[in-house]
Order: C-alpha cells, then structure tokens, then sequence
C-alpha cells in the first residue's frame, strides 16, 4: 500500500459536504478500511475475507485501502486519488477460477469541473469512460471483442484472434457477466476492478433502493416504489454526472414524482417499431452507429454478423439495438433517455439543470443496454487518469488513516493550558 | 439547554471530574456547571428557570440487574458468557409534548458506564409542561462523531481520555463497547468484544413515557443486554463470531444496532426525590497572593487533561516539586531521591526489573515511568492511589522504598543549617504557597504539580504525524499492524495493539489481565478492589518512550521489546479475568511473522521523544 501523498491545503472533512456536487459525492464512509475479497464461494459462505492475496498473475501482498483516498480541486479541475478498490467485499469470481484479481491501482483521475456539450468529432474512444463515486472505474458497455468473419466467429485473444472485426461489438455484461461478482465488478488482466453495468452494491451502500440479502450475500432491486429521486453513481469523462436509475417523472419539475428512467433502446426483433435481425440475418447496423461513424447503415458482405442463433442470440452485440428515436417513437414521451443515456434535466444536486446520464436497469431490476452511456459522450471527453497533479490544489477530503501517516495534524502543534484565578479555570492560552 | 451528568460520587473525592455542565458541543462552548451546589459546604445555589428532567439508564439482563463479570448468562446457542464492559455514549435526546411536537436538546450528550458507575443524565431548563414520549440516540450524529476530540474539556462526555470510547486512528467514537469471556465449543475461555460504531449505526430509540414535567422528575429505563445479544436476531460468540469492529457489511453489527431498537425500556417515572447534585470546583489551596501560572504544554492532538483546581499549576510550586524530587534527603538515609528510581535520561524509570529502596530493600514491582499523568485519574501499577498527592507520599513512607516518616521528613526539610548546596524551602515555600511553613500537604501537592509538568509528546511519530518527517517502509508497516484488529472473520490481520494503547497518549485509564500468568503470585488490582473480576489485573502502561523504559510488565519481567511483542504473540496465558480484546485470539495471541514482529518494534522505536528526554535531563543538571 503505498499511498503518500502530498498535502498543499488541508480543509476540514465539514468543509466540503456542502456546494460543489462534484466534490461532495464522492463515497469515502469507507476510504480508512481495507478491501476485501471473497476468494471462493466457499469462503464467502462462510464469511471468510482476505485483506492480502496473490494468485501469481495478480497481486496484493499488502492491504490496501477501499476506492477513494483523495479528493482535491482547482478552478478547472477535479482530482481523485483512489486505489480503485471497491468498498463492499469484492469477489468471487466464478468460484475462485476467474484468472484475474483485483489490485491497488494508485491512480488519479482528473475531470473537468465545466463540462462543456460536444460540437463536432463525436466518435470518442471508449473503455474507461468514467469513475463512479467509490473510486472504481466505469468501463463502457462492450468487452472490446468483436465478431471476425474471417474466422466466423467471436474474436478470442486465447485461440489467437486479436480484437475481430470492431463492426458487431460484443455486450459486456451479456458476455461476461458471469466472470463478475455480486456487486457486478470484475477485473481485467492488469487487476482494474471496474463496472461494465449499474454497479448495484454501491447502490447499496448510497441508500438507492437496493436491499442486500445477508443470507446469501446478494443484491436486489428493492421491491418497494422508489420514493426518492438516485444519487449520483459517477461522473463521465466529459464532466456530467451518472446518476442511479431513478430521475423525476417530468424532467424539469422536482415535484413531479420519481420513476424508473425508460433506455432509449429497443433489440431489433421487430417489436416496437424496430427492424428483426432474425429476419434479415446481421446485415445492416442500427442507424445510431452508422451516425457515430458517418456512413451508411448497408454493410458489405466481409462486415455482416452472425445469424441470430442460440450461440448468437439477440443481444449479444451492441449492434443488435435499435434506437427508439429513429423507430417513429418519441424520445421525452415513449422514452426518457437519449441515445447517449442521458437527458438534460433538474436534479436534486443541479435544481438548475445540468445534462445527466443515467444508469439503466429493466421493470425486474437488471441491467438493460446501454447501462450507463451510449457510444459517445455528450460533452468533450478530456477527464483522464494523470500521473501527477501539475497546479496548486484544495485538499477537500483525504483518508484520515493515510493522513496518520504521512500528512498534517491541525495547527499548532502545541497547545498551552494555564490556570485563570479570575475564572478559577484553566484556559487555552 | 443543559445536559449535566449527575454526580454518584461523594463530594470531595479526588479531582472534580464530576462537576460537568455544558452547552451544545456544536458550538464547543463549554459553560462552567451553574446551578454548582456543594453539599459539604451546605450552600445551596442559583436555581435554573425551568423544570429537571433525571433520566437513569440500568444495564439489565432479563430483567434483573446485570451482574458483571458473573459466568451467568448464557446466548441461544447455549454458550456461556459473562459482561465485563458495557460502556456507550446517547445523545440528541427529546421529548415529544402533547401536541405531538417535539423538543429538542440539540447536541445534548452522555457518557455511560457500568464499570464507573455512570448511569444517569439531566435535561435542564425544560419549560414545564406534558409529554408523552422520549427519544434519543444511542451513538451519535455525524457531526458530533467526527468533531474535533481534543478541544472537549476535561469532564466532557465525549473526551476521549474520559470516555475511553474514542476510535483511535481510524476516526469517530465507538458507540458501544460491550465486552466479555465466554466457553468455547472445547470448554476453553475466550473474549468476545463487540464494538458497535460508524455513523450509520447510530440507533435512534423512542419510547412512550407519560411524563408531567413540573419541577423535577425523573425517568428510570432499563436497557436489557439480553435483547441487546438476542432478540430479534440471536449471536452466538461460536457461530457468528466473538468480535466486531462495525466495518460495513458487519452482520454482527447489523444485528446489534437491530436489536437496539427494542433493547430500552421505561423502568419507573416518579418525581426527583435523591437530590444528586453535582459538586463545586474546590477552591485553590495556599494560593499566595503573587504566583506565576504555569503554561501546560501539550500536543494539540491530547485531550484536554482534567488538572487540579484546588491545586493550580504554578512556577513556584512546580519549581518546589522539582526541587523535592531530586532531593535525596526525602529517603531515610539521605541516599536517595524520587530521581533514583525515576531517572529523567530513562523516561524517569530505573532500568532495574523491580524498584531498590534506599536501604538496599527490593520491591515487588516494575519502576513505572513518569509522564502524562495528566491523563491518569489512579495511580500505581494497581491504581491504589486515587490522585498524584496521595500517591507521592507512599513511596516516601514505604519501609523498602524511602522508608522515611513524614513527620521526620517535615522535621528534616526544615532544618537550619543543613548541607551547604541545600535548597532554601523556606524561600521555596512561601514563593509555592505564600507561608514558609512545611507540611506534608505542601509537599504532596507541589509533587504533584512537578509531575503534572511532564509531558511528552514530540516523538518521532508525533513528527510524522505533523508531517515533517516520514515513516520508513517498515515503521509504516509496524504502525498499520499497530493500529489494525486481528479479526480474520472479517479479513483483517493486524497485532490489535490500539484497543489498549489506543490514542495519541498510547495509554488507556484501564487496567488489564495481559496474559502474563495463568496463577498469580501478585493479585494486582484485586488487593484494591477486593474484586476477585480484578484479579491479575494491571494499569495499561503508555507505550510512548517505551524503547527507554526496560525492562516491561509490572514486574519487569521482559528484557526487551522483542520479549514483549512474542508475549502477545505466543506467550498470553488464558484465566477467567484474560482482557477480552485478547481472550479473542487464537491460544498465544496474535500470529504475527518475523518479519512482522520486527515492523512493531520498529514502530515502537517511533515514540521516543528525545526532546523531553533532553528537557528534563536539564533539569537534573540544572539542580
């Protein structure tokens, strides 16, 4: 764990709770504690957890501390250092088999503190695309395979095909949900825990009308209505913020009520108003990606997909959805979320509105497509990980277990008590 | 609004730690106790506008009052347990009027503690009236939890040195500490500790109280640890686990703050008829018309110390104590001074294993170094001594110690014509108490004023702390296994040494069975207490300085700090008096590598504070 930080500013925990959502969201109840993993289902059963870990690819030979140990601000930016760490109890990954292993990432990320909307160039790299609140990262919705028609089927880095074809994206949480844990987290070779969908455990801990099952040690979309509007999950690389599912009902009154916020997204299986791909087999992308690349939507004959089929089901690609905007429904009215997943909207913390993705889950709770952003971003996307902060910085909050060991005690260092006859007390001097 | 703990101690003992009001800590505004009515003195005081409100928690199990350290309990699963500790904070109390709305005494807050025997609070200046309910929190709020502790004065609730409670490092205050030892499954004795803490956990309780509030009242409410361990959700030590420390996700602290909600009840409510009253500071003792105070300096991360009123700090009476403490005509032969057995270039210890009196007479205990004592309220390895002015003549008097009557002593001091290098007590005196004359007394109380004067707190650590100066890899390492639980329940792996020597003092008021001996040829705080619960038992000495202060344990029986971490390691012996927080751990103690234990003591090496050690080596030079 080596975390050593330097301290420009020291501002109270008190003094940052309030104002700037973009310092104040930030979930740090449990920065002073050590992440934990469940290694295998047996363990997690019985409720055995491991401070310390190493599986020879992946290793944590000391504790570290939960997600963020460091939030600090200038006028132009915001800064967070965070281990990457989840603060629930991270793990198994299929029973002790998955070959990755989260580890401390030490990174920072820095966003930018005046989102600015995007004019031109939309088409953005993705793969890590934000930070949610706990310090773990926010990775888009594909697992960067795709379909190769050269060898007629899903690229596989193991049997020696690279990243396929980059035209049938493949679904993240469709593919590899299986490889995550409870609180739908998993990591990739490096050991970066990350969130490909809602990330429901630290729903859980936000108060997001998620319940936790002791028992079993899940989590589940609360049964009762949502009363109360969701807290901010994240923020993207552009500066706007990820928000739970739930939003108010119209998205310029408060007192509107709450409701679920309905994806922009539809499978095409020629339901609502959607072309079928079983029908037409995976000839033709969906009009949103030929707009994010600028072509058309025809694809020739060395860039079609795979027939649907139980191996190739619908849903399986990105590429497999259709925007509700461009089947003749009407986005505000038949559906809250644009092709972005996000709205412009009032929320609690912007009561003056501010563009706002939300996380997207179905009427039963899971994940819908495209779970927190679409292909690109509303804003520019310049918040990135950095190596080093290169301007003068506020501190709004640091790890007091990590402050202990290498920051600044309150001034002065001393303090003098002397007896007052008058007052017949003694009395700071 | 006023919350005033009430006073169960008799008037005149010892320091007034007792003598509490305060306002609001939200402001940290502390208001000297106004309605101040000493019964020794039979004055009465200035009576506050409003009604009283007394509210008397009991500790109870099934109904019956808790019996402390009694193997007479048994959890759901059969196991037999006794409680040794119940200790928490409440606070934000209350009361709903008839009309349904409430009253708040906003940041009202109190300490209680089975063991001290706190177990009441007042509300003051309620304007009368009828109520119908009563709330509080048993916890607190995040505000008050995460205040700044070293500005509570002395008798606070929430001063940590007061109150015990305080989380160390990590930040915040345990809301409740209960404690206990319990029959494993084998029929071996093991510790349980559950420390129920963190923001979330504070547990708000209501309760329906008919209350017609006039003049005085008062409300008696149980709080039934039977429920607290077993309704609605049932512990077992063996199947749940015989620890928490309430990091997020605890099942064993969910249910603890589950079954607090119904764990209260009302007792009794009947009007105040046992006038507790809280006592007046004492008035200062021989203060001379012209004196210096003083100026007590300590780290701005220490909690504010309860000093002395009837015997305020001083030059001159400091200056008179110093000048007793390296006389060696205090001691019967004129051999030996307090400094001989409390050497300032050894954190004022000998480096012998037990004490040699001044005519060769070896005691039974370790020398115990003298520093902080500020944050002490008992005195010696068993606590026999309630203050430092009745501790400092014992030694005097003690037939293998100084062996020196104070009558004698008296006689001695005030000798014409003494040694010529001997100092003038006459001048001495009346500069420290404004009449020449000696009494044992005065020299109790200008001892005590010296030794209230030593404070260390510029060690390595400190510096760290402060930024100037940085761990290396392995200090870092000690200082996290230092301040870390071993609780492998729940993934954490640490040597648990912060539960007792926790806080920037690495000290506690408590005294512990350490694990040192199974049968035991000293009986320690029993001999005090006559408390068989207290058998073994020993003052947790402060770890700072501790690489100065060889050899350890109350009969110096390691040599080095290494013996002393293998203690705890491997060498802590199990008996029915074992301190939970270490009956919790596998049989030795705590698994720690080699290279573990050697990050420990490194740490350890991190509090020497080479600064007092230099200061108070001048003094001895100076004298």
């Amino acid at each position: 764990m080596k975390i050593f930080f330097r301290i420009l500013i020291f501002i109270a925990f008190k003094a940052y709770a309030d104002g700037d959502p973009q310092v104040s969201s930030w979930f740090t109840m449990d920065s002073a504690n050590f992440a934990q993993i469940y290694r295998n289902d047996a363990a997690k059963q019985s409720g055995m957890t491991e401070t310390t870990w190493s599986n020879g690819r992946n290793s944590q030979s000391q504790p570290a501390y939960c997600g963020i140990q460091e939030v600090l601000s200038s006028a132009n930016w915001i800064y967070v250092r965070s281990t990457g760490l989840g603060s629930q109890i991270m793990g198994p990954w299929l029973n002790g088999r998955f070959p990755n292993l989260p580890t401390d990432q030490h990174f920072i990320f820095a966003i930018p503190r005046h989102p600015k909307a995007q004019t031109a160039g939309r088409f953005n790299p993705l793969g890590e695309i934000g930070m949610f609140v706990d310090g773990v990262r926010m990775f888009d919705a594909s697992d960067a395979l795709s379909y190769s028609t050269q060898y007629g089927r899903d690229a596989d880095p193991r049997a020696g095909i690279g990243q396929g074809d980059r035209v049938w994206n493949r679904d993240a949480y469709v593919n590899e949900s299986r490889t995550f844990d409870a609180s739908m987290g998993h990591q990739q070779q490096w050991g970066t825990y990350h969130y490909h969908a809602e990330p429901v455990a630290l729903r859980y801990l936000l108060g997001d009308h998620v319940d936790f099952d002791a028992g079993s040690k899940t989590y589940h979309e609360s049964g009762a209505a949502p009363v109360k509007h969701s807290p901010i999950l994240g923020w993207m690389h552009d500066g706007y913020p990820v928000y739970g599912p739930y939003g108010y009902s119209n998205p310029t009154d408060p007192a509107s009520g709450v409701r679920r916020m309905v994806s922009g997204f539809t499978l095409r299986n020629g339901e609502n108003g959607a072309d079928d791909l079983s029908q037409s087999g995976r000839t033709s992308l969906p009009a949103w990606e030929a707009r994010e690349h600028n072509r058309s939507t025809a694809l020739q004959s060395f860039e079609t997909g795979p027939n649907v089929s139980p191996m190739y089901p619908l849903g399986h690609y990105l590429e497999d959805y259709a925007y509700l905007g461009d089947c003749g429904r009407v986005l505000g009215k038949d559906f809250d979320l644009d092709e972005l997943n996000g709205r412009w909207c009032v929320t609690p913390e912007f009561p003056n509105g501010t563009f706002a993705y939300f996380t997207t889950i179905d009427a039963g709770g899971r994940p819908v497509y495209p779970y927190n952003m679409g292909r690109h971003y509303h804003g520019n996307p310049v918040g990135r990980l950095i190596r080093a902060i290169g301007e003068p910085v506020t501190t709004n909050f640091v790890n007091q277990a990590n402050l202990s060991l290498t920051a600044a005690v309150p001034q002065p260092k001393t303090s003098t008590l002397t007896w007052n006859n008058g007052t017949g007390s003694y009395e700071p001097k | 609004m006023r919350l005033v703990r009430s006073s169960k101690q008799k008037p005149g003992t010892g320091k007034s730690r007792e003598l509490t009001g305060w306002k609001a800590c939200a402001t940290k505004n502390v208001v000297p106790l106004l309605l101040a009515i000493g019964i020794a003195l039979g004055c009465i005081g200035t009576p506050v506008v409003g009604a009283t409100l007394e509210i008397q928690i009991t500790p109870k199990v099934s109904g019956d009052v808790l019996q402390p350290a009694s193997f007479r309990y048994q959890t759901s699963a059969g196991e037999t347990f006794s409680i040794t500790r119940v200790s928490y904070v409440v606070s934000d109390f209350e009361l709903q009027r008839d009309d349904g709305s409430w009253l708040e005494f906003s940041n009202s807050v109190a300490w209680l503690d089975f063991d001290q025997n706190r177990d009441s609070m007042r509300l003051e200046s309620i304007p009368p009236g009828v109520f119908r309910s009563i709330r509080f929190l048993v916890g607190l709020n995040t505000k008050m939890n995460h205040a700044d502790v070293a500005k509570f004065p002395a008798g606070h609730p929430l001063n940590p040195n007061l109150n015990g409670l305080h989380w160390s490092w990590q930040g915040g205050y345990i809301f409740m500490a209960l404690e206990g030892l319990w029959r494993n499954a084998g029929g071996q004795l093991d510790g349980w500790a559950y420390h129920l803490a963190r923001d979330t956990n504070a547990v708000r309780i209501t309760l329906a109280a008919p209350l017609e509030i006039n003049n005085e009242t008062k409300v008696e409410l149980d709080f039934d640890l039977a429920t607290m361990l077993n309704a609605p959700v049932p512990l077992s030590f063996g199947k749940d686990g015989s620890s928490t420390h309430s990091r997020d996700g605890d099942p064993i602290s969910a249910a603890l703050a589950r079954n607090l909600t119904g764990a209260f009840r009302v007792h009794h409510i009947s009007a105040l008829t046992d006038a507790e009253i809280a006592i007046a500071h004492p008035k200062p003792l021989y203060l001379p018309a012209r004196f210096t105070p003083y100026e007590f300096k300590m780290s701005a991360t220490f909690p504010i110390p309860d000093l002395p009123h009837d015997n305020p700090l001083t030059v001159e009476r400091v200056e008179l104590g110093r000048t007793l403490f390296f006389d060696k005509r205090v001691s019967i032969n004129n051999r030996q001074s307090c400094a001989d057995c409390h050497s300032p270039d050894k954190a004022f210890t000998d480096g012998r294993r037990t004490a040699r009196g001044a005519e060769g007479d070896l005691g039974a205990r370790n020398s115990m170094p003298l520093f902080n004592l500020a944050w002490k309220r008992e005195f010696f390895w068993d606590g026999r001594a309630k203050s430092l002015r009745d501790q400092v003549l014992q030694p005097i008097q003690n037939p293998v110690e100084m062996h020196q009557s104070l009558t004698n002593l008296v006689k001695k001091l005030g000798e014409q014509g003494g040694p010529p290098d001997a100092p003038d007590y006459s001048a001495l005196f009346t500069a420290a108490f404004g009449a020449p004359e000696i009494t044992a007394e005065k020299i109790s109380l200008a001892l005590e004023n010296y030794l209230l004067t030593l404070t260390s707190y510029d060690a390595k650590f400190d510096r760290v702390m402060q930024g100037t100066e940085k761990f290396t890899d392995e200090e870092q390492r000690g200082f996290e296994l230092f301040s870390t639980e071993y609780d492998p329940r729940r993934g954490q792996y640490g040597a648990d040494c912060f539960h007792c020597h926790g806080g920037p003092l690495f000290q506690s008021q408590a005294f512990a069975n350490n694990g040192s001996d199974g049968a035991f040829a000293d009986l320690g705080r029993e001999k005090v207490t006559g408390k068989a619960s207290d058998r073994g038992k020993f003052a947790v000495p402060s770890l700072r300085n501790i690489a100065l202060t060889a050899p350890y344990m109350h009969d110096g029986r390691f040599r080095t700090i290494e013996e002393v971490v293998e203690h705890y390691s491997t060498g802590v012996v199990r008996s029915e008096t074992l301190d939970p927080n270490l009956a919790k751990h596998p049989d030795g103690g705590v698994p720690l590598s080699e290279a573990d234990k050697r990050a420990l003591v490194a740490f350890l090496k991190t509090l020497t504070d080479e600064r007092f050690l230099a200061g108070t080596t001048a003094i001895t030079v100076e004298k």
